[in-house]
């Protein structure tokens, strides 16, 4: 078993590493060549703008999802439980959809598109679709914890708002933190977003050199430097994790109750709470259904299903995979075969850390010795390598959860390593495998560069469709295929959620219910 | 030695996590079979790591360990804890969440072609144990006396050679401990297990126990006992 | 393992729907185009040949030539098509053509419109023009591209991002035009006179125009025309106050870019490739470009798109063209260096 998970590393570590290192050898030269190419200036500024995009969107994504989390998890109110299905909603909607949806329908309503194409609108963009990634881990972390640890705290004479502060949030830091460095790494990662609302990042740095100057080496360093600014951030985090490891210790005896929310707050609270539902995937649904239903033609509408199968089979085929070689890698970790392993481990999760054409490119070098460009193989390899991270995280953070306790118990009563993980530990993680699959089947579906870069031929999808009629400007006849798209990842959360994929309605579960 | 062996053989036994070097230091300890010895300690001074290095749940620096004459854990060999036929109760339990009271039990059991066999031990066990009525229900909805038991339960189902018990009772209430630690006393007797318990309760040892040893500087010191058995090296 | 053999089937029905149009006499396509105009001329052409057209598209013309390059002679591709006259040079430079060797193409399109080493044909041509609302402004003033940097537009102008290529071949004309000096000062003077951030595509600075945010923009022929053209009520409303005019008519033609098509070194099917770019320049594949696309035929017999025949034939500058792809890079450099983004 060891040695076949060791087997399985290295092959992955390769298929992994391999991209990344074939893109090192395209930049290479961009570090002795003094071709023409963009001024340091406009570098520094490409890199600020990225770091405030950053900053700002991550920021906002923790101030939503936190509100909500806790908003849901310490207080009982009307229309929690709507609250708690609705606020995984946003992950449904990419964010270069929202903005399309928002920007084509603001400027029809008269606003200026110069007041809507800028930083702090992009920024607030961000926040609202990415405040799910945010919102699950923290939720799903404060009520995991023990009701006394806040109880004591408040008997020791603090009030709620401190108890937040001195207690909950360090002990649920590493949730939030896990929650905002994937919304971070979408942020960075991110070019149809960005490029819609005209705002200049690194990633217009990369493919301005690509595509504007033909210089595909620089392009490549740039993605490198990319590669290392987010690895550092994952490594980092993972580092965080291994040394604050508070979650699932001790039992979960009582967990947390809910107080009641006093009326004269229910409506901003719920309001605000709502925000990224409404704002980031109710409103704009409504818009794309709206128009689809006014604009658009039944042969627009037809033609929109050949891809809808597409996305479909290519979504859940990346999601097994993805689940799969998280499981695997996850394992791995926990067997502590040793710091070199772990490091491939990480290393071959860092994935998400390159932007989707980088991806690209890599795979491209190295998929056409073997006549596998263009093949859905090669691109489902490429979206395994672009998402394997949330594999990895899910299933690393749903596993440390899990007391050792339980395995090491179920070793002691006569299984093997793989009998316990088939036994125990997978059956235990049930709710992180469903959350990986949708999760990645959402990705995928709302994947576009590389997708677009790897496509075999008469391959395609619901999101290049979309992209192809934006880009050719006609942004009302996206509607049906921007709605198809929202639709599928709808259903598909929707379907998670009622299977417990995020632990949104654990209670009947997991005991509070129980004490009579 | 050789004739009769005894059901738990440690010598020199040294071990540490990483930095520190020294939880057990040559620490040696015999437990004759269907004997009871309990270790006590102040708590985090590796009455809990004595435990998981017999389960083989941590690999030993130095010494040897032995269960029924054959050699578990030593320079050479390690035999992992699937192997080693030795029953463990947690502090905290671990019974399986995602498992009713009757598959936890069955758990250790699970062999392909016996679940008649498997059958009769489970329901055996949950006579013991007054768990019947409880059989189909998940461990999210039973109380800490419940789950103790059906941990107990558990962890004597495959009818390992010896028990290990780490403060399997210090989370209950006085008189609920007393009735369960009957109970165990009883199954181990019926079972004619041997059985190591951890605690530091010093009354929950001297009344389970047949001999009491104390735990300090990573060695075992004879504590006021009933009978003297073997001591620290 | 459920979920598994799901995974597994899943995977084998998206791979036999591949593989099952394999099996049909095929021309094989790598395309940056993205219009609908392109379908209707795939299945015109089956119709009338029998022979599948197959098209993987990919907007960025870098990335398409990037995936022919890395897959060299195992290339499925047989044809090249893209949008940017500066993207064929690049493919040709990257020696990933063949010749075409094809009376019907060589005699069809004008020898402005295609490699003088018969490595690519043009097939359609737009124009990038200047809108302006008719209100505020005349169409004198704004005739050439070099009057929009007159104090009198400052605050008024509105183009897109430099980011895209139609604004980066333009400003590769205007290297070659004006020289490097030339491009700087006026793309300082688009960008001090610029009524809001370079953003959106060029149908938005329509928008903006009707909209009162400028009312000057500099936008490509077919989405004037394709506006022009629909039935939509409100692209009529916007419409109302906007019109065009052919810039530097009266020296060396207004700004057009090309686009074409190549045989590639490796393909597979070459007589299939061969007869599928034959269709494309003949009049009936001309037409449809004109009609469905909105582009101007690159056939001097060939008739422009009908909305945009009233604004006249306008002269283009076919010099410009072939020196678009040498000059990108240089000129990127330079709308950098104005700080037009």
């Amino acid at each position: 078993m060891n040695l076949l998970v060791r087997f399985f590393i290295i092959i992955c570590a390769i298929v992994f590493i391999a991209p990344i290192l074939a893109l090192a050898g395209e930049a290479l030269p961009a570090l002795f060549a003094s071709q023409a190419g963009l001024s340091q200036d406009l570098l520094m500024r490409y890199a600020g703008n990225s770091i405030l995009l950053l900053l700002g969107s991550v920021i906002g994504a923790v101030f939503f999802g936190c509100f909500s989390a806790y908003l849901c998890s310490r207080f009982e109110f009307a229309g929690r439980r709507l609250l708690l299905l609705l606020s995984v909603l946003p992950l449904a909607v990419p964010s270069y959809l929202v903005a399309y949806t928002w920007v084509d329908f603001l400027i029809a309503q008269g606003v200026h598109g110069g007041a809507l194409r800028n930083l702090p609108v992009t920024c607030l963009i961000f926040s609202l679709c990415l405040a799910p990634y945010v919102f699950l881990p923290t939720y799903g972390a404060l009520t995991q914890f023990s009701a006394s640890l806040s109880e004591s705290a408040r008997l020791l004479g603090k009030g709620p708002v401190r108890v937040f502060f001195l207690i909950e949030l360090p002990l649920v830091r590493a949730a939030v933190f896990t929650g905002a460095l994937l919304a971070g790494m979408e942020v960075l990662a991110d070019f149809g977003t960005v490029d819609f609302m005209a705002v200049d990042t690194w990633s217009t740095g990369i493919y301005r050199s690509w595509f504007g100057y033909g210089d595909r080496t620089r392009a490549a360093l740039f993605s490198l430097l990319l590669f290392v600014f987010s690895g550092t951030l994952l490594f980092a985090e993972a580092r965080l994790r291994e040394k604050k490891n508070l979650a699932g210790r001790g039992r979960s005896a009582s967990l947390v109750r809910r107080r009641p929310l006093p009326p004269a707050l229910w409506l901003p609270c719920f309001l605000l709470a709502s925000c990224p539902v409404l704002l980031g995937c109710l409103l704009p649904s409504f818009i794309l259904l709206e128009s689809s239903l006014t604009d658009a033609t039944p042969q627009l509408w037809t033609s929109t299903l050949a891809p809808a199968a597409t996305t479909l089979m290519m979504a859940s085929s990346a999601g097994i995979m993805v689940l799969l070689l998280g499981v695997v890698f996850v394992y791995t970790l926990r067997l502590s075969f040793g710091p070199v392993w772990n490091s491939i481990v990480r290393l071959a999760s860092l994935g998400y850390a390159l932007p989707g054409g980088v991806i690209g490119i890599g795979f491209l070098i190295l998929l056409a010795p073997f006549s596998m460009t263009g093949s859905i193989t090669g691109l489902l390899l490429a979206y395994c390598v672009r998402f394997a991270t949330i594999g990895v995280s899910t299933i690393e953070a749903g596993w440390s959860a899990i007391p050792r306790a339980y395995e090491e118990q179920a070793r002691l009563l006569g299984r093997s390593q793989g009998g316990v993980l088939h036994s125990v530990s997978l059956p235990l993680l049930r709710k992180s495998l469903a959350c990986v699959f949708i999760l990645t089947c959402i990705d995928v579906i709302k994947e576009l560069p590389a997708t677009m870069l790897l496509r075999p031929f008469d391959f395609e999808t619901l999101s290049i469709r979309t992209y192809n009629l934006a880009s050719d400007e006609r942004l009302s006849e996206t509607a049906p295929s921007s709605l198809l798209m929202v639709v599928l990842s709808l259903a598909g959360i929707l379907l998670a959620s009622r299977f417990g994929a995020f632990s949104l309605t654990q209670t009947d579960q997991n005991g509070s219910t129980h004490e009579k | 030695m050789k004739s009769n062996p005894s059901a738990l053989e440690m010598l020199n036994v040294s071990f540490g996590y990483g930095s520190t070097k020294s939880t057990l230091q040559q620490l040696s300890l015999s437990v004759g079979s269907g004997e009871r010895v309990a270790i006590v300690g102040a708590s985090g001074i590796g009455k809990s790591s004595l435990l998981r290095v017999v389960a083989g749940l941590e690999k030993i620096s130095s010494g040897e360990i032995h269960i029924h004459g054959d050699v578990v854990s030593s320079a050479e060999q390690f035999v992992p804890p699937e192997k080693r036929r030795v029953g463990m109760v947690f502090q905290d339990w671990a019974v399986f969440p995602h498992l009713n009271v009757f598959e936890n039990i069955a758990f250790g059991l699970a062999r392909r072609g016996r679940e008649k066999l498997e059958q009769q031990r489970v329901e055996q066990l949950l006579e013991e144990f007054e768990l019947k009525d409880l059989a189909n229900r998940l461990p999210s909805t039973l109380s800490g006396g419940q789950l103790q038991r059906v941990a107990c339960a558990r962890a004597l189902a495959p009818k390992p050679e010896i028990l290990l018990l780490d403060e399997a009772f210090s989370s209950l209430d006085v008189s609920l401990r007393q009735r369960i630690r009957q109970q165990v006393l009883q199954a181990l007797k019926l079972e004619k297990a041997s059985c190591l318990l951890v605690t530091h309760d010093h009354d929950e040892a001297a009344e389970f126990a047949d001999r009491v040893l104390e735990m300090r500087d990573g060695r075992l010191f004879d504590s006021v006992t009933r009978t003297s058995g073997s001591d620290g090296a | 393992m459920r979920l598994i053999i799901f995974a597994a089937v899943s995977f084998i029905s998206v791979s036999a729907t591949a593989v099952a149009q394999q099996s049909k006499k095929t021309v094989n396509v790598y395309t940056t185009r993205h219009y609908d105009a392109d379908q209707k001329l795939a299945a015109e052409f089956e119709k009338k040949t029998g022979i599948n057209v197959r098209i993987v598209q990919i907007k960025e013309p870098a990335q398409l030539l990037s995936r022919v390059i890395e897959e060299k002679e195992k290339t499925e591709a047989d044809i090249i098509m893209t949008t940017d006259v500066g993207n064929l040079w690049r493919a040709s430079d990257a020696g990933l053509f063949q010749p075409l060797a094809s009376q019907l193409i060589s005699r069809g399109v004008p020898s402005a419109c295609r490699d003088s080493g018969d490595l690519w044909t043009g097939l359609a041509m737009r124009v990038r023009l200047i809108a302006f609302n008719k209100q505020k402004v005349k169409a004198e003033q704004v005739a050439r591209l070099e009057n929009l940097t007159a104090p009198e537009f400052k605050g008024r102008l509105l183009v897109r991002s430099s980011n895209h290529v139609y604004n980066q071949s333009l400003a590769a004309t205007l290297f070659a035009a004006l020289g490097r000096d030339g491009l700087l000062a006026w793309s300082k003077g688009v960008t001090a006179n610029l009524a809001r951030k370079p953003q959106g595509g060029d149908t938005d600075q329509i928008k903006a125009i009707a909209a009162g945010e400028g009312d000057v923009a500099i936008v490509n022929s077919y989405y004037v025309a394709r506006l022009m053209d629909s039935q939509n009520p409100s692209d009529k409303e916007l419409m109302k106050n906007v019109s065009v005019v052919f810039p530097n008519q009266k020296d060396r033609g207004a700004h057009v870019n090309l686009s074409g098509a190549g045989i590639t070194k490796h393909a597979k099917n070459v007589t299939e490739a061969r007869q599928f770019i034959e269709f494309l320049v003949s009049p009936a594949g001309q037409e449809i470009f004109a009609d469905a696309s909105k582009e101007y035929p690159v056939r001097a017999d060939s008739k422009a798109p009908a909305v945009l025949r009233q604004f006249g034939q306008p002269k283009l500058d076919l010099k410009g063209l072939t020196l678009i792809g040498k000059h990108t890079p240089d000129a990127v450099q330079v709308l950098d260096e104005a700080g037009w983004r």
